[in-house]
């Protein structure tokens, strides 16, 4: 085969590469538009019926608030709100501007476990950092501070719900290359092959997340962050138990001429 | 005498319900179908307040907003928005809303806003929220540049913790609950998060020199939120 040849090859792959990759995104494109109306009109609905519960709360309403049926029915709603306004939130977040300042990621991982504890309530689970950040110096993170903290939070609320009282979620920063791998682990009973391949699909709730009080918009929304900043989200199960969220963020140092991804473990 | 309110939403089901809410919490309610209708309206029920729904057949409400300030006509406005809307507007200046609520939303808390709104607008002057400068004492906020002074000082401050700073301005005199802010400012809408308005606060009072117990601007109302307590002059 002479060089012509090969190189002809090698040009017509990178073409059809680049036709996969415009295809994908043309489809994620479609889905987000979807979510953006799906979520439009179900915030319609939503509307409707929490203000007609107000009216028949505030005909019924006494010192006590409104009856527990109307109660519980408010309560539906504000989970339907939450849901909806997060569909919306995954479907538009490049469109509500990401910014790119530098990010220290010890202060993103701080304030983010902060909040996780405060949402995770009184209970004994608890939440410890291997290592806060990356060695300083070696390149910069940028980003968005709020987003990055709102990633994080998810990936360490989520191994919360997954993790025994007691049981401890790690949580570590190190530099592979040009990335940074954000790691949260926990000691839960692990994620099953199907949980590994849709977790981070939008409302996707695995076995042992049924009838708990997530929404199924953690992790995705967690994935659209790290996307927006040029980056992916891995999930595995370790070794030995527990699983493994990753959160890999490009370094800001990098030419996207010399980018590696990152690797697959 | 009751305040006429104007409601405008192609949605008659939520017409249907929001307007006898809005008579039974004391206001006078005329409806509007769509921006076209509504823009006629204003001329023959001069309402005092404006409710109006963004995404809408014919005119959008945001068009409607812009049409009725371009000539002149400062009735306040409160826009029913999606989330995120809030957030991605570099248009509010221009737009010249006065508050923004997400739907869905609680009854009672638009019925809230509505009064915040009316007490704020009084006269029928240029809302605050189309002020390019927002000014309290030695503190300016320039929103066109997004950028704060404190006297000849310029106060180094995350575009987040201005963006938190000019929101407790506009509403200033309110109790903004940590959730509003979370929702309005930052865009989300989750239990727990609140903790990163308290950063960003806690970053503009470093910057002002303001203690947290006895703020000269901003004062926290505990268990509940935060409230700009210093007049706000608008500089257009």
């Amino acid at each position: 085969m002479g060089l012509a040849t090969v190189w002809l090859l090698r040009r017509s792959a990178t073409g059809v590469q680049q036709a996969i990759a415009a295809e994908r995104e043309a489809h994620a494109a479609a889905q987000r538009r979807f979510l953006h109306r799906l979520s439009h009109e179900l915030n319609n609905v939503a509307t409707v019926l929490q203000v007609g519960l107000g009216n028949l709360s505030s005909s019924t309403r006494g010192e006590t608030g409104p009856p527990t049926t109307v109660a519980n029915a408010l309560l539906q709603i504000e989970r339907l709100g939450r849901l909806t306004k997060g569909l919306g939130t995954l479907a538009r977040l490049d469109a509500l501007g990401v910014q790119r300042a530098p990010v220290d990621l010890g202060e993103v991982l701080a304030e983010a476990m902060e909040m996780a504890r405060h949402a995770a309530g009184g209970d004994q689970r608890t939440v410890a950092v291997a290592a806060p950040a990356p060695p300083a110096g070696q390149g910069v993170l940028l980003g968005d501070r709020d987003l990055l903290v709102q990633a994080v939070y998810h990936l360490v609320d989520n191994a919360l719900r997954f993790s025994a009282p007691g049981a401890a979620v790690d949580v570590r920063a190190r530099r592979d290359g040009r990335w940074v791998a954000v790691e949260v682990a926990d000691a839960g009973p692990g994620l099953t092959a199907d949980d590994l391949l849709h977790a981070a699909e939008p409302l996707y709730r695995g076995r042992a997340a049924r009838g708990g009080e997530g929404l199924g918009l953690g992790l995705p929304l967690a994935q659209r962050i790290a996307q927006v900043h040029g980056g992916r989200l891995e999930l595995r199960n370790d070794a030995r138990r527990g699983t493994r969220a990753i959160l890999w963020l490009p370094l800001a140092t990098m030419s996207s001429a010399h980018a590696h991804t990152p690797r697959d473990e | 005498m009751k305040p006429t309110i104007l409601l405008v939403d192609d949605e008659k089901a939520l017409t249907a319900e929001l307007a006898p809410f809005l008579e039974r919490s004391d206001f006078k309610v005329a409806v509007a179908r769509d921006g076209e209708e509504a823009l006629a309206l204003v001329e023959t029920a001069k309402p005092d307040l404006i409710v109006l729904d963004v995404v809408m057949p014919r005119l959008n409400g945001r068009e409607v907003c812009r049409q009725l300030r371009s000539r002149g006509d400062w009735t306040p406005v409160i826009m029913l928005t999606q989330i995120g809307a809030a957030v991605e507007r570099g248009m509010t200046l221009e737009e010249g809303a006065d508050d923004y609520l997400n739907k869905p939303f609680d009854p009672f808390e638009l019925v809230a806003r509505i009064r915040a709104v009316l007490r704020r607008t009084g006269a029928r002057v240029r809302p605050i929220a189309s002020a390019r400068r927002l000014v309290s004492g030695a503190l300016v906020v320039d929103r066109t540049s997004r950028r704060a002074f404190l006297g000849e000082r310029e106060l180094m401050l995350t575009t987040k913790a201005i963006a938190a700073l000019e929101y407790l301005m506009l509403h200033h005199g309110e109790v903004i609950r940590r959730a509003r802010m979370l929702e309005e400012v930052w865009g989300w809408d989750y239990p727990g998060a609140t903790r990163a308005v308290d950063v960003r606060v806690a970053e503009v009072r470093r910057a002002l020199g303001d203690d947290a117990g006895e703020g000269r601007f901003i004062e926290t109302v505990v268990g509940e939120g935060y409230r700009f307590t210093a007049p706000v002059v608008v500089e257009a």
